[in-house]
């Protein structure tokens, strides 16, 4: 592979082409590449969220990514966890996500584990940058949130049901932010999980891309991220809305 | 009875369509929390609906006090994905 050297970096000429109309962002350009190459990011849940994440972060040309995952495909996921084709049905979600991600851009690293994340799987992420929480319950997102603070990772929270959605970045890898349990403490999952409700087919979309959209932009330092602020999402009206999240002094997980 | 204070509400996503309405202006006694006010606007629903709070573009907990003029969106929580 032809390699150009501009400026004392190194991308070949088919990731030039690959990546073109990143590198013709002021905000990412040739060095943002780059460093999105050195990067390593796990994505935890591979159903709606999940799939346009893992989607976005591999065009985008990340150098690691971790996908971590429990589940099967069945014919219910197709109509929102575009990843998956027909004849996935019956197949492991990491490795049908793997097959399709590798196809769809064969210069990334991707590390799959068909396994559920819990209190033993901190080895999974410790080596990542950012870890992306597109679980659907409130007590993997609990863990996910706890074990991203002892490692001092980023953690950047999606949710989606129905028409509405939630997406919050959580600074766990500094001291003295909010984490995820400063805003949700004791929920029952009954209330608020997927299983028995409908669930929007682009809202997962819209959703992920946005959990994607802040992974990049924390990793390569532009714009303004939703660090301490929960984004509220209602598709069904076309609405909206920013709040910003206080650390809980009494909060049973971070104080 | 104590003081009235003005209160601008916001319902959002599946607390919106509980409601079926996207805001109210109401005035209302003072010494209310935001869940004591959810209680209130609530009262003839019989809704056992999960609700989280957020007072003037900030998250708070539901025994949060109001204030004349405070802006109160109510909001579902969402786990799912």
């Amino acid at each position: 592979m032809k390699v150009k050297k501009i400026n004392n970096l190194q991308i070949s000429d088919d990731n030039l082409l690959r990546y073109n109309k990143h590198i013709l962002l002021d905000e990412i350009d040739l060095e943002g590449i780059e460093v999105l190459q050195q990067k390593h990011i796990a994505v935890i849940g591979l159903g709606g969220l999940g799939c346009p994440i893992a989607q976005y972060l591999v065009t985008s040309g990340l150098g690691n990514i971790t996908l971590i995952d429990d589940d099967y495909v069945e014919s219910t996921n197709l109509q929102r966890q575009i990843l998956y084709i027909s004849e996935d049905i019956g197949k492991k979600k990491a490795e049908a996500a793997y097959k399709r991600l590798s196809e769809i851009n064969p210069n990334i690293n991707i590390h799959q584990y068909y396994e559920r994340f819990t209190e033993n799987s901190s080895s999974l992420i410790e080596s990542a940058d950012l870890i992306i929480d597109a679980t659907d319950n409130f007590k993997t997102r609990s863990l996910i949130n706890k074990i991203t603070l002892s490692l001092k990772k980023p953690l950047v929270m999606g949710a989606a049901i129905k028409m509405q959605g939630q997406v919050a970045v959580f600074r766990n890898d500094l001291d003295d932010m909010p984490c995820y349990n400063c805003l949700y403490d004791n929920l029952i999952d009954e209330d608020t999980s997927c299983l028995n409700q409908g669930v929007l087919s682009s809202l997962t979309g819209v959703i992920g891309s946005i959990q994607a959209t802040e992974a990049l932009k924390i990793l390569l330092c532009f714009g303004e991220t939703l660090e301490s602020k929960l984004l509220l999402v209602d598709l069904k009206y076309s609405s909206f809305r920013i709040v910003k999240i206080k650390k809980d002094p009494e909060c049973r997980v971070c104080k | 009875m104590g003081k009235v204070m003005k209160l601008y509400i916001k319902y959002f996503a599946s607390v919106r369509d509980m409601m079926g309405k996207d805001s109210e202006v109401i005035d209302i006694d003072t010494n209310l929390t935001v869940f004591g006010l959810w209680e209130t606007l609530t009262l003839n629903l019989k809704s056992d609906m999960k609700v989280m709070f957020a007072v003037n573009h900030e998250y708070v907990g539901k025994d949060f006090k109001l204030k004349h003029g405070d802006e109160i969106a109510f909001f579902p929580p969402v786990t799912g994905g």
